[in-house]
């Protein structure tokens, strides 16, 4: 082989290495989206309106009613079509959708209270679970018992500003000092209490205390509620102030939608918890979890014989102000907020 | 005489490079039986650490899924290493233009390795949003500075007898740099290059940590949330095999670029 040979080579075999992939990659996009449109050929061709929504975390259970609402093609129904912003760690949805990257995203009442102390205003339109299932957990052999066991013991969490202020106040309540380290941790809750990495943590009862049962940990369990913190609404959609402005149609249909998709998905656990699977194909290796997760949340969506989504004065009311009273809500320069107007923080009125 | 010796030192030349993958392929099991016995002779959870066979499994049974996800990641990986290796290649000429440029440019080249990822991943996200561009710009960052600089001291390094031979026959700067600097500089730059396809699939996980669509990064993201480690641990395998045979095919162009120094390599 000559030197241009060889010269030529080098240059060609990466080339031809890099056309290959993409030809691949392309070819296979075809065939998705081939089959995507051929079954979506039934229905009627309308303008529809391309709206995206950002996901608070890999899909759960508390997106159940958004994909029931999807897959039954009840947005397209609206003439919305929805896509999904998959969840990142290093973007939270409250900065998509106040910056416009997103319609509407999932947030929850403690975010919703920090981004308006910020100055990065979202507004919650729908609570998804009407009452609050969140729970600090310990390992029932851990021997702390009750709340004020937790005080100097190891706290994993999320690393937001405002759990150290709450738990603090939830340990007080109980009589004891709200001292406790404070560690951010960055893997499964429920392996880092298995392995005692950490001593207790917050979780949510309708995930990763069903994960818990399923592997066996027996959990002692202080719901928040339950020990001197208002009730309050976690997860909650939001929506931004520009876009509550502009497109109240939208959010209208949009809010229509969804509601038809967590009605849906409070009468039917099993053929909801299936669709959640089925749409997010090898995204649950144990569904299990997922049906049994349902079964916790379908009732729990809304109190029976109430509309699903509504969300009360009370609510936004009660835990906001209690954060801002535990110095949990700091503004843009670190400076904790102290008051706040609570009502711009919410609104029922895009429900249907 | 020569003619006939020749495919017979060709065959053991080959034989005696399988051969030299030997160690490595005896450690590697060692480890792997190492790692399985421990697991399963202690009480590690396989949902803290699954063994080496539960993880080649479950990529089997996933891999319908799986492979869809390792096709987009090594699309960002090959357009995001192509573009980097043109880049460093143009910098490494730029910087080796004057001292004036490279004491310049040199310290922001730098700079450009020491940005936290997590630092720039908002930014990305609203800029670029969802799409190919956010992987492909993280992949070029981790990947043109191993080339520019081990492309640029290979330019540094070459040969001053042959240089002034070049100056005395009147050749002009960009044949030097053409004909004699380029070329010496070549075992230079493939060293940067392997370098860099090593790093490169790590970057675009990473860039589909930030945000993504579809790729590993985001699998291994929703796998854990799912408390699924062993599917964490079979994306993992994935990206070593990506990342290896990235390598490997590096190896090859150096091979067919620049055979003779290959035969230096072995002896």
């Amino acid at each position: 082989m000559n030197s241009r040979a060889r010269l030529l080579l080098t240059i060609a075999l990466p080339v031809i290495l890099i056309i290959v992939i993409v030809g691949v990659f392309v070819l296979q996009q075809r065939g998705a989206t081939t089959t995507t449109t051929s079954s979506l050929g039934t229905t009627k061709t309308v303008s529809l309106t391309h709206m995206t929504l950002a996901l608070d975390w890999t899909p759960n259970t508390n997106h159940t009613g958004i994909y029931v609402a999807l897959a039954k093609g009840w947005y397209r129904n609206q003439g919305i079509d929805l896509q999904l912003l998959p969840y990142s760690s290093n973007i939270n949805p409250d900065t998509l959708v106040s910056t416009g990257k997103a319609d509407v995203g999932i947030s929850a009442t403690e975010s919703v209270v920090s981004d308006y102390a910020i100055g990065q205003p979202v507004v919650s339109i729908a609570a998804i679970i009407q009452h609050n299932t969140s729970a600090l957990v310990a390992r029932a052999d851990s021997g702390l018992d009750r709340p004020r066991d937790l005080d100097g013991k190891v706290y994993g969490g999320g690393g937001a500003a405002y759990e150290p202020a709450v738990v603090g106040e939830i340990i007080k309540h109980d009589g004891g000092k709200g001292v406790f380290k404070n560690v951010t941790l960055n893997v499964d809750p429920i392996q880092a209490l298995k392995s005692k990495q950490v001593d207790f943590e917050w979780i949510f009862e309708g995930w990763e205390g069903i994960q818990a049962q399923r592997e066996g940990l027996k959990l002692n369990t202080f719901y928040i509620t339950d020990n001197g913190v208002s009730d309050y609404y976690t997860p909650t959609i939001i929506a931004g102030p520009n876009e509550i402005k502009q497109k109240p149609d939208l959010l209208r249909r949009f809010m229509a939608a969804t509601s038809q998709g967590y009605e849906f998905a409070r009468a039917h656990t099993q053929e909801s918890a299936q669709i959640l699977i089925d749409q997010n194909k090898g995204a649950f290796p144990d569904t299990g979890l997922v049906f049994a997760s349902q079964d916790y949340l379908s009732p729990r969506y809304a109190d029976p014989g109430r509309k699903w989504g509504l969300q009360d004065a009370a609510a936004w009311h009660g835990y906001p102000e209690f954060m801002l009273s535990s110095n949990g809500i700091l503004d843009a320069s670190g400076k904790p907020v102290k008051s706040m107007n609570f009502d711009a923080l919410y609104t029922n009125q895009f429900l249907p | 005489m020569s003619i006939a010796a020749q495919p017979e030192y060709a065959g053991s030349a080959s034989l005696r490079r399988i051969a030299g993958y030997g160690p490595a392929i005896v450690l590697l099991v060692t480890l792997i039986l190492l790692w399985e016995l421990t697991v399963s002779a202690s009480q590690i959870s396989p949902r803290l650490l699954p063994s080496p066979f539960a993880i080649v499994q479950a990529l089997f049974d996933n891999w319908d899924v799986i492979s869809g996800h390792t096709l987009q990641t090594l699309l960002e990986t090959v357009i995001g290493l192509g573009i980097a290796t043109l880049l460093g290649l143009a910098l490494a000429v730029l910087l080796d233009l004057s001292s004036w440029i490279r004491r310049a440019v040199y310290p922001l080249l730098v700079i450009s390795q020491t940005i936290p990822i997590i630092a720039l991943a908002p930014l990305l996200v609203i800029w670029f949003g969802y799409d190919l561009a956010p992987k492909v710009i993280v992949v070029t960052l981790y990947c043109f500075f191993p080339i520019a600089v081990a492309c640029a001291d290979g330019l540094l390094g070459t040969d001053t007898d042959l240089l002034r031979l070049m100056q005395s026959m009147r050749a002009s700067r960009w044949q030097i740099l053409w004909l004699v600097r380029l070329p010496g500089a070549m075992p230079s730059f493939f060293s940067g290059m392997r370098i860099a396809a090593t790093y490169s699939v790590t970057g675009a996980i990473v860039g589909e940590y930030v945000a993504a669509y579809r790729g590993l990064g985001l699998y291994m993201e929703e796998a854990a949330h799912s408390f699924a480690v062993v599917l964490v641990f079979a994306a993992v395998l994935v990206t070593a095999v990506l990342s290896l045979l990235l390598f490997g095919f590096v190896s090859l162009l150096e091979r067919i670029a620049l055979p003779w120094y290959q035969g230096a390599e072995n002896r």
